[in-house]
């Protein structure tokens, strides 16, 4: 039984499974990471865990290049939402995708990009 | 057919001008790197364009470039999507950046200002599209090129105050934006 909503005070964290999507000069998570890809992948949303580790998250995956973190809160006052779906697993909802409006989408993403905090790192 | 330039220097670049028969002609301009060819809708076909590449550099237009030669000689997909370049999307952001570097380095302010074309942060999206960050403080220019005639290209802009899209997107009009983050 997962739980069915998160708190604003919860982190959720997001892996980042592209070199290229993290900025290493400034140790910053790019707006990259935080598009929609296009359906029907990211269909629910984008991906995010929760109540885990940020090296936990990463080994969901065969390479992570980092695990950033976000405050649920700060992701709802952006008009989005944060909606469990599994024990540890979240979707950020209420993003959009670039086909159907680019400036929103990167608006979102950029937005997404300067809360998150890179946590980890292999 | 003139030599290949001698001081293409780094293996992801030799690896780029051997596979795509890049033919270097006497430069005009230090940074030529000229695709000659209008019509994206042609099937790709590097073979067929005329690319002036003399040597790439330490400046923000071929430490951009060198971000996609990089991409191109990479893995072709990753457990996100596809990672290496089409070669719709290379061709179309060559052009865009070449005309866009040409028209930048051509605006009369920007020379007596000394002003050089910035150095971007490129990326592939999950289909295999181009993205260029390029940021300076508040401000923040991204170029994205679909990765098929399919998609739309546009440049998105944004500071502290607003934000926005232009779907007009040409060397020119990205040569205008590209002054906001100098």
């Amino acid at each position: 039984m997962h739980r069915q909503t998160l708190d604003c005070q919860d982190i959720v964290l997001r892996a980042v499974l592209r070199s290229a999507y993290i900025d290493r000069e400034n140790n910053r998570v790019r707006s990259d990471a935080f598009m929609l890809r296009p359906l029907p992948k990211d269909e629910d949303g984008l991906s995010v865990s929760f109540d885990c580790e940020p090296a936990q998250s990463a080994s969901q995956f065969k390479k992570c290049y980092g695990v950033a973190s976000l405050h649920v809160g700060r992701i709802r006052d952006l008009g989005l939402d944060v909606v469990p779906d599994d024990v540890t697993h979240a979707n950020v909802t209420g993003l959009l995708r670039s086909d159907d409006n680019p400036a929103e989408a990167e608006h979102f993403a950029s937005q997404l990009a300067k809360q998150a905090r890179l946590v980890w790192q292999p | 057919m003139l030599p290949l330039a001698e001081n293409v220097s780094t293996p992801p670049i030799h690896k780029i001008v051997d596979r795509y028969l890049v033919y270097v002609h006497v430069p005009s301009a230090p940074w030529d790197f000229v695709v000659e060819d209008d019509d994206d809708s042609r099937t790709p076909d590097f073979d067929k364009y005329d690319v002036q590449q003399p040597h790439l550099g330490t400046d923000g237009f071929s430490a951009t470039i060198k971000q996609i030669f990089a991409l191109v000689a990479g893995d072709e997909s990753d457990g996100y999507g596809v990672l290496r370049p089409t070669d719709y999307a290379q061709r179309k952001t060559l052009k865009l950046l070449s005309r866009a570097q040409k028209a930048f380095a051509d605006d009369v302010e920007n020379r007596q200002l000394g002003l050089s074309f910035p150095k971007g942060f490129v990326a592939t999206d999950s289909e295999g599209g181009i993205r260029i960050e390029w940021l300076n403080g508040d401000k923040t220019i991204r170029l994205v090129v679909p990765a098929s005639e399919n998609g739309q290209s546009y440049i998105y802009f944004e500071d502290d105050s607003e934000y926005g899209t232009s779907d007009r997107v040409n060397g020119s009009v990205l040569a205008h934006f590209l002054r906001l983050v100098r």
